[in-house]
Order: structure tokens, then C-alpha cells, then sequence
């Protein structure tokens, strides 16, 4: 098994579910959950294979992408922030509008080639051994890209005056409120953000790590596990990352167990039997799961939660006390 | 101009001239919700230097009030003048703009940010990033200069109440405010630290700061305000009153609208048989704290067994270990059952009524009806139940007497609870509980957020209970409640059952001392009441009250208890135990008061027509507020 | 940006009762003409489609068969996502306990469990439904405990849970189980296919041709039961009463952590006894694409009908008609578009039982 061409891997399909990712922990931080990411990724696949193939340009592509998953997310943020519909039934209703829409705008596209980012190797960093070969070399774009965001989103949320605000927003409104912090304005604000990271992802998938569309195969699960990613990750930056890197590897490693014919010594028996692969198959989503749960009792280990507010509208009372 | 008295007590005192400008004009406001009209032309006018209590009961519309003024509501009309100019609120930003501050009853503090971030959060600067130390150094310097101890890289989870209503106060006055609005601050406070907030505002006061001071508390308000505005439904029923020109009693009847009379008739009564005993019980808190330590309770048929103490030292754990919400170690005893670590429905079917402290979010269900919320502990027992089957039309039936009964206030049972004002929530769960004809009943808070008539009704039908002979456990953070009501009350400090006073020896002092964690062993009183009377032995009071010169002795105790080092003093603790507790404050106080009462003028407000009192007695009076009547000895 | 806000959101006194039903019935309304008009914006005529809808699902009693069929598995999925919603359970899973119900129900016929030659139809098939629930049931118990237990938001769980039972599904149609190399297993024999109208011909004529299966008279009784359990018994108020507010209910004595784990699984029982009826009664094997999205459908399909059971009967045949349509429609995702709008309208519209919108102009903001 080639290991640099695991690890190559892993990091590709790990910049899309970070990418994701790290837009909905924004989005989770300032209280609102939004599971409508697998939509809007796919409607971002679908927005930006469509112009980038129709118009030539691929960068387009992905601004139409970008924009798209942030109208979406703006109709999620509109419900719940000024309706204060429930913020779990508004987000899977915005998966299936997303799923609709990318599927009956996306339609006669399979299959078709389109422009692609281009891919580029660092100078100095890839000739470092090893390293530099997985990491830095003949890698897409975006790849680079999801590389610088994770740093720049942690001292974003961490570091800044503006993180001080989101985070605020997210554990006690209230407060923030009072004190003249916007608390619509900001929820506004990060469930576009986030939205627009979703669409991103989407391309990121359509016209970037595996270019193409194929309708809801496009996507085919992959929001959900950025969504899961970001309650394993405790609304960290660099947790996400590090959750979405390893989630590639393990994937890829997973489907890799096909090609030999001997494993520790042993007949392998993926080789021999092939449809042994639909178990193989599985476990991205039995990763998750597992990820998940130990997630969720590490939590409670260390006493760290969810942002407070999360998943609670906000109201400013109407009667005083 | 203003004009400047001459120096009286160390205070100085700004008081209106023709032409002095208030700080604090708001005219004619008009403050209207979907179907509430919350403020009703309302006056009110602050001038600089002064303390001005704001009174009502709850739904007056005085928090509202006072949101207009911070910017968070926009009147509908009505005029807002700021020392002389007329303003205009958009946001809260505009308020702060105008260096108007306040510190809220229920604090607003980001727990799991330090005291700095928490500081700075809605601040136009730092442009970008943050740069924690400089602004640590910062507040550290501020607070120096106002007196007040914190540490500014401390996260709020990791603070007592005390110190983060000092947060409160570092917030607003890091940004400058000059009109400081505090509501109910004193609510969570224990007595002692009540007092020393007091004498912190009356500094600010002294530095000519203008403060607005929200409160229900009649004998708060007359202890600490200048001027004194009453809210009643939206409107103003007395406005910029001098405070010595009422009693309480006519303080109440402004708030209400009628005639209210403190007196609620207790007959003397015979403990029963044992009902409730709790053994060694210890439980930790939601962030796995150490909230109840070996905790033994008894509790007997016809009995009411307050619980004081300040919120949050293990009162709200101890009633979730009775009921089965919580683990515990130990045992607890409920009529021979071990009820420890059994869930609720275990005691519910023994028996154990509880009213619990949150009526929204625990006692009742809001979008069900009232009926659904009746049956919600019996649909298993007749007539409700028929096998697999509800019957829904006995439900309605009985959920229709207990709505007479209990007198709630709806339009039908079908009515969704949502709907319900506190009061009439309150008589819901109360008629649940109480209808079950219980052995016992834990209640916590009920009378919290009810107006004056409502707490009357609940308090009533407390008694009644208690005359039936069932057992009451009522924790409440309203020691006048608990004075009133309890044959005994247990006193709770950081988890610990500190005393146990019999109803004869209720002495406000040492509960407030037992409060902030005083043993009673240390204090030379009469009883401290650490075992129980045997079962048939009566509870009335036998021994007299407790004289006034064995009160002003252990008060001077502590003025001398100050001076003399490396001796345990009064508090139990030696002077070298690092501690910010309150009670360590008390022994100034009482040296100021001892060294006042030898000056000429006593410290009391100047217009006071006893202030022929003798020495002890304005001790006394200072020391037992409401509670002393004169010729007491 | 001003505050407050020109709009005023005041908590309704009551609303009327028609109008749940009536922002139903305008939501779906709403979202055909929404969609029409993405049609119309990828070239087809939406008014020339929406007739062909129409036609392909009423024109014709054989057409009306057509749409039972695709609401029988429609009506019990809704049914069990109305009963675990009730409790504020959020299964999105019912497709994946769809497809493990299926594989349990042809377990009996492929592995095979019984003599298929002596046993009698009937219990041929009362096996299948019966193992069919079990699989679904049991499939809906990892979510259940892992919400009760751990408190793991089940909504990803189920989604995870659906895709993996696919895969296992595939697993053994590719494998063990293929019939000749394709992906499906043989047919199954008759004695194991749920009755049919069809079968009646020779007594009617009429019903020659037309596929509708009893499963739809086991939604119908299950719409019964559920009505019973919510609307009846002692066991569906401690369900609402959860579903409102569970820390009233854990205050009140009830077992929350029993209750979570006995309505997933009822609820899974429903969706696995769907995956029966599909292939025992539809397509009488076990294939890759046994199921368009029912799962998905079903749930949007429970909150139409606002969790009443009866309702879900109504919206079940609405979706079914949209199922039968949509087959032969292009673009294919249509029918996924228009469910996906209905869903957010739906929420939206929730908006207005919840309060009274009033527009406050500025200028009317003085004191009467």
C-alpha cells in the first residue's frame, strides 16, 4: 500500500469536510445550528460545476458556488433568527430544498467534463521529505487554502475583538445584548458565513478533488460528517482539521485494503472477495458514529459543552422582570 | 447649580436648588407591548450625588422602566432629558454614549469568559486584535480606585455571586457612567454583604454619581435611598417622596392598591411523628463541585422546616436529592423508605410533593392544557385512568373543581398553561401537589416573582397544609418568609446544614452570620438548636426571646475579636486566613457604629424623629432593622 | 439597524382551528408554484407538467392504484415519524430502517427460514411482516439508547445508520444472494407476495392490471393504533408530555430514558414493516433501488399532516400521487424539489400559529 498516496488522499477529501466544517463552527458559535450543510454543499457543487462549465472559467464557478450556499443559508437564518422556527427541522428542510434544487438545476450535467482548479507544489516546503512530498506537492488549490484558513479561523475566533462578539453571541446573548452587540445582525452574519463555506466545500468536491457532478452521489453524506465533525471537534479550529485529515486518511486507507494480495502476512480477503468492499464502504459512517460518541462522553469528561445559546432563539424579552 | 450642604456624617449631600439640573429626566414616558401597557406617562427625575429607590411590585413596570432608559426600548412617547439635554435611544450603545450603566438582578456575564473579556465585549475597541494583558492592567487599576477587589484573569464560572455583581458594576463604570441602575442588587446577597454593597453605593453617591435603585424590599429601600418613586401598573403613584414620611405599611399599600397588613396568623402546633430524616447525605453539582457535605436533616408531620441561606450554597442540590433528581451518597429516610437514588416517580408514589424553584422550565408544561398539567403526576389513578385509556372527560372534571378551588385565574382548563400569569401558574402546581393530599411537601422559591396577593394566597395555603399535618420543607431566599412561616430553620453555607434555629430563637443577626458561614457555637447566644426535640415535645416557644444586652455584647465581641491577632475570632477564622468572605467586614462596621454612637450625631437620616433613641437602642435599631419596635428590651 | 423592529410578533391568543390545516393545504399550493417557476426557468412548460401530474394520478382507477402503492410505504413511515416527533425524536432514519425491515423480510424467503413449499401463504407472510418489524425495530434501538444514554444527537446517527444499511443491503444482492450475476436476488415465489387487486380479476374484472397490496390495509390499521396510543391512552400523554417539556416530565416521574428508546423503535417497527410490504408486495425481490427516498418523503409527509395520523393517510396519497408522476417527468428531481419547498413553507407557515404579525409604521407608534 502506498502510504504517500493515502496520506495524499486523506488530506484532499480532509480539506472539503474542513472546509465545511469550519464554516458551521462559526456558524454554531454565534447559536444557531444549521443542518441544512449537506444542501448546501450540494447546491455548491452543482452552482459551481454548472457556470464553471457553461462559462469556461472555473473561478466563476466557484463564486456562483460560494454565493449559493449563502442564499440558502440566509432563508435558514431568516426562519430561525426572526421566525424562531426550531432550528433542527428548519436545517433538514433546507437539505431537502437544497438536495431538490441542485438535482433539477443540476439536470443533463452528469457526466460532463468541466474546467477544474488548477494544482500547484510549493517551492521550498515540498522538498521536504516526506512531508513536503504529501503535503506541499502537485496538491489543488484549495488545498492550500484549507491550510492557511484553519490558523486564520482560530486567532479569528480566539484572538479578535469579533471573536470576542461571536463567542458572546453564543453563550449568552443576553449579555451581549446589553451591551450593544447586534445579536440578529451577528446570527445573520455567521449563518451567511457559513453557508458560503458549505458551497465552497461543494465545489470543492465538483471542481477541484473530484471533479464532476453526478447528482446527489456528488455529495453523498459528506455535509452530515461535517456537521458531526464539528461537535467531535468541540467547536475547534484546529480540531476540525486535524478530525477532517484523519476521517480522508482512514477513508482512503479503508478502500486501499482492496489492492493486495497479502495483508500482514494473511490472504486478504477484500482482495479475494470483492463485494467485501460495501463494508469497506462503510466506514466513513461508522468512523462518525464512533467519533460521535467518544466525542460526546470526552465532553462530559472535561466539562466542555456546546456553546450555550446554541440552538435556542433569542428574544428580547418582552415583559421586564 | 448645585448646592453644597455642610458635611454631615462624613457624606456629602447634594440637594435641589431652583436651578439645579437633574441628572436623570425622563417625562411623560409611554411604554406599550401587544397588549401590555408596561409604562403609563411615567415620570421620573435623579438628580446628581442622590440615591433614588425605584419600588413596585413585580409586573409594575420598573424593570421596564429602566430598559427605556438603557436604550434597550424605545418609548412610544415621552421625553428623555440626560443632565439637561434632551436624548434620543436608539440602542443601548447611545445609553452607554450617555454614561448610563446598569447592573441587572440576573447578572449578564459570559461564564466561561474572564472578568476582562467579559469587560470588554461591545466595545468599539481594540480595532482587531486582542490584547488581554494591556486591558488586564487596566481593570485592575480601576477597580483600585473604587475599592473593589477582583481578579481580572479570573473566568466568571470561577467567582462567588458577590464578586460577580462587582463585575457588574467594573462593566459599567469602565465605560464611563455617571447614572448607575441597579436592580434588586441585593436580591442574592446575604445580609452582610447586602449592607457593604450599600455603603459602596453611597460612595459612589458621595463622588456624585447619580444611582437608580430598583427593589420590592420596603425596609431596604427606607435603610438606603434619598427620594423614593412608587410604580403601580404603569404608573406612578408617588413620585420623588421623601422616604421618612412613610411607613411600611403605607409603602405597601402605594405598591398595591390596598390596604396590606403584615401579619399572617400562625397558630402554635404540636410536632408529629418523623417524617423526613436525612443521613450523611453529600452530592456534587452540575460541574462535578462538592454541592451538599454529610448533610443530616430531620423533618416531622406539621412542621415547617425552612431553609436559608444565600442562592446557590447547596439548596437547590439538596431539594433534587429528596426528589430523585439527583445522586447522592447517604440515605434518605421518607416514612421508613430510603428514597436516596431512587427516581421520582419512587417518592411521588410515597407520597413527596414538590413545588419546584423554576415554574416555566420544571413545574408545568406550556403548550398542554390546564387539565393535562392537573393530571400530570396521577394519570395512572382513578377516576383519570381506565387500563390503557385516559379519560379525558374525569380529567376535565377534576382539573374544573381544582381550577375553583385554587381560584386560577383562566379562561377554561383547555387553556394552554403558556398562557397563565406567574401567580395563577403558581396556584396550578400548588393545586397539583397539594390536591394529592400529600405526607410531605418540598417547596422551593414559591413565592418568587408573585405580587403581594398572590403571596399572601401561597403562604395561606402553606399554612393550611401544615395545620393538616403535613410535612413542609420550604426553601426560600426571603428570610422575612422564612421567619414567618417556619417552626424551624436550617441555615446552609457552602453545602454544609451550619445550624438549626427553633421558631423562639429566630434572631435575624445570627442567621444572617450562620449565613455567610458562621457556626452558631461561636456565637454567644442562648440556643443554635444541633438536636432535634424529642417528637412530643411542644415546639412553642418557651424560652423568652434572646435580651438585647446579650445581642450588643457579642456585637461589641467583634470589634474587639478584630484587634487581637492569632486568636480565632467571632467569624471562626484567623485574621491570617486568606479570605474576602463578608463576614469579615462586619467588625469595621460595627466599629464605625461603636465610634458613631459616641459622636453627637448618630448615623441616621438628619430628619429622624427618634433621635432622642439612646445609644442602644439606635444599635438596636440598626442591627435589627424592621424587626425592632420601640420600648423593645 | 433600529430597534425595535416595524414588525410586532404578539402570541397569538388562539388561533382558529382550520388553520393548521389551511397553511397545509397553502404551503403545498405555494411550493408548485414555486417550482413551476424554477421549471419554467430550465425550459419546461410548468402548466403542461402539473396537468400530466394530475392525469397520471386521478385520471384513472388504474392510475389510483398506482398512487396506493407508492403511499403504502408513505403512510407508514409518516405514521412512525408522526409518533416519534410527538416526542420531539428526530428519526431521519426511517430509510435505513426501511431497508433492513426489507432484508429481514426476504431473509425468510432467500436463506430460506421456513419450508416455502408447505407453509401456508399466510404465515409465509405474517413471518416476513413480523421479522420485517423486528429488523426495523431493532435497527431504531442503536439510535434510541445512544440519544437516552449519551444524549448523541440522533439525527446524525440516523443518517449514518441509512447509509450503511444500503451497503449491507448491497452487500448480499452483489454477493450470496445475486441471482445470476445481477443485482437482485430471484424472484420471490408466489406464496410470499402480499395479495393483490390483481389477483381478484377473474371476480373483477375491473381490478385486472392494478398492483395496489394489502400493505395499504396495515397503514390503515396502524393509522388506527397510532391514533389511539396519542389520542387515547395514558402511554401517548406521557409521550406529548415529553415532547413538551422533558424536564417537566422527568419532575412528573417519568422514565424518559424507557420511553425514547420504546417510541424509536415502534417507530423503526413502522418503517421496517414498509420495506416488507415494498418487496413482498411491489417488486417481490430484494433489489439496489427498492425505495425513492420514502424515508425522506415520509418524513416530510409527518410534518404536512402536523403528526395527526388520520391526516397522514390524506398526505401520503397526495405524495404518492407526486411519486407516480414525477416517474415519468423530466427533470427528475422535480418531485424532490416541490417536497423540499413544502417542507420550508411548512415551517415558515408555523410562524403564524405561534403569533399575530402586526406591522407597527413608525408614524403609528404615538400613545392612544
Amino acid at each position: 500500500m502506498n502510504w504517500i498516496e493515502i496520506f495524499r488522499s486523506g488530506i484532499s477529501t480532509g480539506t472539503v469536510l474542513l472546509i465545511a466544517a469550519i464554516g458551521e463552527t462559526l456558524t454554531e458559535r454565534s447559536g444557531i445550528q444549521n443542518l441544512g450543510v449537506e444542501g448546501m454543499m450540494l447546491v455548491g457543487a452543482m452552482a459551481g460545476f454548472k457556470i464553471a462549465y457553461q462559462t469556461g472559467n472555473v473561478w466563476l464557478g466557484l463564486l456562483a458556488a460560494i454565493a449559493a450556499g449563502g442564499l440558502l443559508s440566509l432563508a435558514h437564518a431568516v426562519v430561525t433568527i426572526h421566525f424562531q422556527a426550531d432550528q433542527t427541522v428548519s436545517g433538514l428542510s433546507l437539505t431537502f430544498l437544497g438536495t431538490g434544487l441542485a438535482l433539477v438545476l443540476g439536470d443533463g450535467l452528469t457526466g460532463m467534463t468541466g474546467p477544474v482548479i488548477p494544482r500547484a507544489t510549493i517551492p521550498l516546503l515540498s522538498q521536504i521529505p516526506y512531508l513536503g512530498q504529501v503535503a506541499f506537492s502537485d496538491h489543488n488549490l484549495l488545498v492550500y487554502f484549507g491550510y492557511l484558513l484553519v490558523p486564520l479561523s482560530w486567532y479569528y475566533i480566539h484572538k479578535t475583538r469579533q471573536g470576542l462578539h461571536l463567542r458572546a453571541v453564543g453563550e449568552n446573548p443576553a449579555a451581549a445584548d446589553t451591551l450593544g452587540v447586534n445579536i440578529y445582525r451577528t446570527r445573520y452574519l455567521y449563518t451567511f458565513i457559513g453557508g458560503c463555506f458549505a458551497g465552497l466545500a461543494g465545489a470543492a468536491i465538483s471542481v477541484a478533488i473530484a471533479p464532476g457532478w453526478y447528482s446527489n452521489l456528488t455529495v453523498n453524506g459528506q455535509g452530515w460528517i461535517a456537521v458531526a465533525l464539528v461537535i467531535f471537534a468541540h467547536w475547534n479550529p484546529w480540531r476540525v482539521a486535524m478530525g477532517g485529515y484523519l476521517f480522508g486518511v482512514l477513508r482512503r486507507f479503508t478502500l486501499d485494503l482492496q489492492g493486495p494480495r497479502l495483508l500482514f502476512g494473511l490472504a486478504n480477503p477484500f482482495f479475494f472477495n470483492t463485494n467485501l468492499v460495501f463494508f469497506l464502504q462503510m466506514a466513513p459512517y461508522i468512523l462518525t458514529i464512533i467519533a460521535l460518541i467518544w466525542g460526546s462522553s470526552a465532553a462530559r469528561k472535561k466539562r466542555i459543552g456546546s456553546p450555550a445559546a446554541l440552538g435556542i432563539p433569542y428574544q428580547r424579552g418582552e415583559r421586564g422582570l | 447649580m448645585r448646592a453644597i450642604s455642610p458635611i454631615k456624617d462624613g457624606l456629602m449631600t447634594f440637594t435641589e436648588t431652583p436651578d439645579a439640573v437633574p441628572a436623570v429626566e425622563m417625562k411623560d414616558i409611554v411604554l406599550r407591548f401587544p397588549g401590555v401597557l408596561a409604562n403609563d406617562h411615567v415620570n421620573f427625575t435623579v438628580y446628581p450625588g442622590e440615591i433614588h429607590a425605584l419600588l413596585g411590585e413585580n409586573g409594575a413596570g420598573k424593570s421596564t422602566l429602566m430598559n427605556v432608559l438603557t436604550g434597550l426600548y424605545k418609548p412610544q412617547s415621552g421625553e428623555i432629558r440626560i443632565h439637561g439635554k434632551k436624548v434620543s435611544f436608539n440602542s443601548p450603545r447611545d445609553a452607554i454614549a450617555n454614561g448610563i450603566g446598569m447592573v441587572h438582578q440576573h447578572f449578564m456575564l459570559v461564564e466561561n469568559q474572564t472578568v476582562t473579556e467579559n469587560i470588554l465585549i461591545g466595545l468599539d475597541t481594540p480595532r482587531f486584535a486582542l490584547n488581554l494583558k494591556k486591558f488586564d492592567q487596566e481593570i485592575s487599576e480601576l477597580a483600585e480606585q473604587f475599592g473593589i477587589h477582583i481578579d481580572p484573569t479570573a473566568k466568571i464560572w470561577q467567582l462567588s455571586v458577590g464578586e460577580q455583581q462587582r463585575v457588574e458594576i467594573l462593566k459599567i463604570l469602565y465605560r464611563g457612567a455617571n447614572i448607575l441602575i441597579m436592580d434588586e442588587p441585593t436580591a442574592v446577597l446575604a445580609p452582610q454583604e447586602a449592607d457593604e454593597l450599600i455603603e459602596t453605593l453611597k460612595g459612589m453617591a458621595a463622588q456624585g454619581k447619580s444611582i437608580a435603585f430598583i427593589s420590592h424590599k420596603l425596609t431596604e429601600v427606607k435603610q438606603v435611598a434619598d427620594k423614593l418613586t412608587v410604580l403601580r401598573r404603569g404608573r406612578v403613584t408617588a413620585e420623588r417622596v421623601d422616604l421618612q414620611d412613610f411607613t411600611r405599611e403605607s409603602l405597601a399599600s402605594l405598591m398595591v392598591g390596598r390596604e396590606v397588613i403584615f401579619n399572617l396568623q400562625k397558630c402554635e402546633q404540636t410536632a408529629g411523628r418523623e417524617v423526613l430524616r436525612l443521613e450523611d447525605v453529600s452530592a456534587v453539582n452540575n460541574k462535578n463541585l462538592p454541592a451538599l457535605r454529610n448533610v443530616d436533616l430531620a423533618l416531622h408531620e406539621g412542621e415547617i422546616l425552612g431553609i436559608a441561606g444565600v442562592a446557590g450554597n447547596g439548596q437547590s442540590e439538596l431539594v433534587e436529592v429528596i426528589t430523585g433528581l439527583r445522586e447522592c451518597t447517604g440515605n434518605i429516610w421518607l416514612e421508613g423508605k430510603n428514597i436516596a437514588n431512587k427516581p421520582p416517580s419512587f417518592s411521588i408514589s410515597h407520597g413527596l410533593a414538590h413545588i419546584p424553584e423554576d415554574r416555566i422550565g420544571v413545574g408545568t408544561a406550556p403548550n398542554l392544557s390546564l387539565t393535562s398539567n392537573i393530571i400530570m403526576k396521577r394519570y395512572d389513578q382513578q377516576p383519570v385512568s381506565q387500563k390503557w385509556q385516559l379519560n379525558y372527560v374525569a380529567a376535565d372534571a377534576l382539573a374544573g373543581g381544582l381550577k375553583t378551588e385554587y381560584d386560577i385565574q383562566a379562561p377554561s382548563v383547555q387553556t394552554q398553561a403558556r398562557k397563565l400569569s406567574g401567580g395563577n401558574l403558581q396556584k396550578l402546581i400548588l393545586a397539583r401537589e397539594l390536591s394529592s393530599t400529600p405526607h410531605m411537601v418540598v417547596a422551593m422559591q414559591p413565592t418568587r416573582g408573585l405580587d403581594v396577593g398572590a403571596i399572601e394566597s401561597v403562604q395561606q395555603l402553606l399554612l393550611n397544609q401544615r395545620a393538616q399535618g403535613t410535612a413542609i420543607l420550604l426553601v426560600s431566599e426571603d428570610l422575612d418568609e422564612l421567619l414567618s412561616l417556619s417552626d424551624r430553620i436550617a441555615v446552609m453555607y457552602e453545602g454544609h446544614i451550619v445550624g438549626t434555629i427553633c421558631s423562639g430563637d429566630f434572631d435575624i443577626t445570627q442567621i444572617g452570620l450562620m449565613m455567610t458561614g458562621t457556626l452558631p457555637q461561636d456565637l454567644k447566644s442562648p440556643s443554635y438548636g444541633g438536636d432535634l426535640p424529642p417528637s412530643d415535645e411542644s415546639l412553642s416557644p418557651s424560652a423568652p426571646s434572646s435580651s438585647f444586652d446579650e445581642v450588643l455584647e457579642h456585637v461589641q465581641q467583634y470589634g474587639e475579636g478584630q484587634s487581637s491577632s492569632e486568636q480565632p475570632n467571632a467569624e471562626g477564622l484567623t485574621p491570617s486566613e486568606e479570605s474576602s468572605s463578608p463576614s469579615e467586614k462586619l467588625p469595621e462596621e460595627v466599629e464605625q457604629h461603636g465610634e458613631g454612637s459616641s459622636a453627637s450625631e448618630a448615623p441616621t437620616p438628619p430628619e429622624d424623629p427618634e433621635l432622642n433613641l439612646t445609644e442602644k437602642e439606635r444599635v438596636l435599631r440598626k442591627v435589627l432593622g424592621e424587626k425592632y419596635q420601640l420600648g423593645d428590651e | 439597524m433600529k430597534i425595535p423592529y416595524p414588525v410586532f410578533f404578539k402570541r397569538a391568543e388562539d388561533y382558529p382551528k382550520w388553520l393548521p390545516a389551511a397553511t397545509s393545504v397553502a404551503a403545498v399550493l405555494l411550493a408548485f408554484v414555486i417550482s413551476g417557476v424554477v421549471l419554467a426557468a430550465t425550459g419546461a412548460d410548468p402548466l403542461k407538467v402539473y396537468s400530466y401530474f394530475f392525469k397520471a394520478s386521478f385520471g384513472s382507477w388504474g392510475a389510483f392504484s398506482d398512487v396506493v402503492v407508492k403511499a403504502t410505504p408513505l403512510l407508514l413511515i409518516g405514521l412512525g415519524c408522526s409518533l416519534a416527533f410527538r416526542m420531539r425524536l428526530w428519526n431521519i432514519g426511517a430509510e435505513g430502517q426501511f431497508f433492513v425491515g426489507a432484508f429481514m423480510a426476504s431473509a425468510v424467503v432467500m436463506v430460506p427460514l421456513v419450508n416455502l413449499d408447505t407453509t401456508p401463504r399466510w404465515a409465509i407472510i405474517s413471518l416476513m411482516a413480523a421479522l420485517g418489524m423486528l429488523g426495523g425495530a431493532l435497527y431504531a434501538f442503536i439510535p434510541g439508547i445512544l440519544k437516552a444514554k449519551l444524549n448523541i444527537n440522533e439525527i446524525i446517527i440516523t443518517l449514518m445508520l441509512n447509509y450503511i444499511a444500503v451497503l449491507w443491503s448491497n452487500y448480499w444482492i452483489f454477493g450470496n444472494w445475486s441471482e445470476a450475476g445481477f443485482q437482485m436476488t430471484k424472484t420471490f415465489p408466489k406464496n410470499a407476495w402480499l395479495p393483490r387487486l390483481a389477483d381478484l380479476a377473474a371476480e373483477f374484472p375491473a381490478f385486472s392490471g392494478m398492483t395496489a397490496h394489502a400493505g395499504i390495509l396495515f397503514g390503515l390499521i396502524a393509522a388506527v393504533i397510532v391514533y389511539l396510543i396519542i389520542y387515547r391512552s395514558k402511554w401517548g400523554y406521557k409521550i406529548t408530555l415529553i415532547g413538551d417539556n422533558p424536564r417537566a416530565a422527568r419532575y412528573a416521574g417519568i422514565n424518559i430514558t424507557r420511553n425514547t428508546i420504546l417510541v424509536f423503535m415502534i417507530s423503526g417497527a413502522l418503517a421496517g414493516l414498509a420495506g416488507m410490504t415494498e418487496v413482498s408486495g411491489v417488486v417481490h425481490r430484494l433489489q439496489e433501488r427498492i425505495s425513492t427516498s420514502y424515508g425522506f418523503s415520509g418524513v416530510i409527509v409527518a410534518w404536512l399532516a402536523k403528526l395527526n395520523p388520520f391526516a397522514v393517510i390524506l398526505v401520503s396519497i397526495l405524495f404518492g400521487a407526486l411519486l407516480v408522476a414525477s416517474r415519468e417527468i423530466q427533470p427528475s428531481g422535480i418531485s424532490f424539489l416541490i417536497q423540499g419547498i413544502t417542507l420550508f413553507l411548512i415551517i415558515s407557515s408555523d410562524v403564524l400559529l405561534k403569533y399575530e404579525i402586526k406591522w407597527v409604521r413608525p408614524a403609528q407608534e404615538t400613545a392612544q
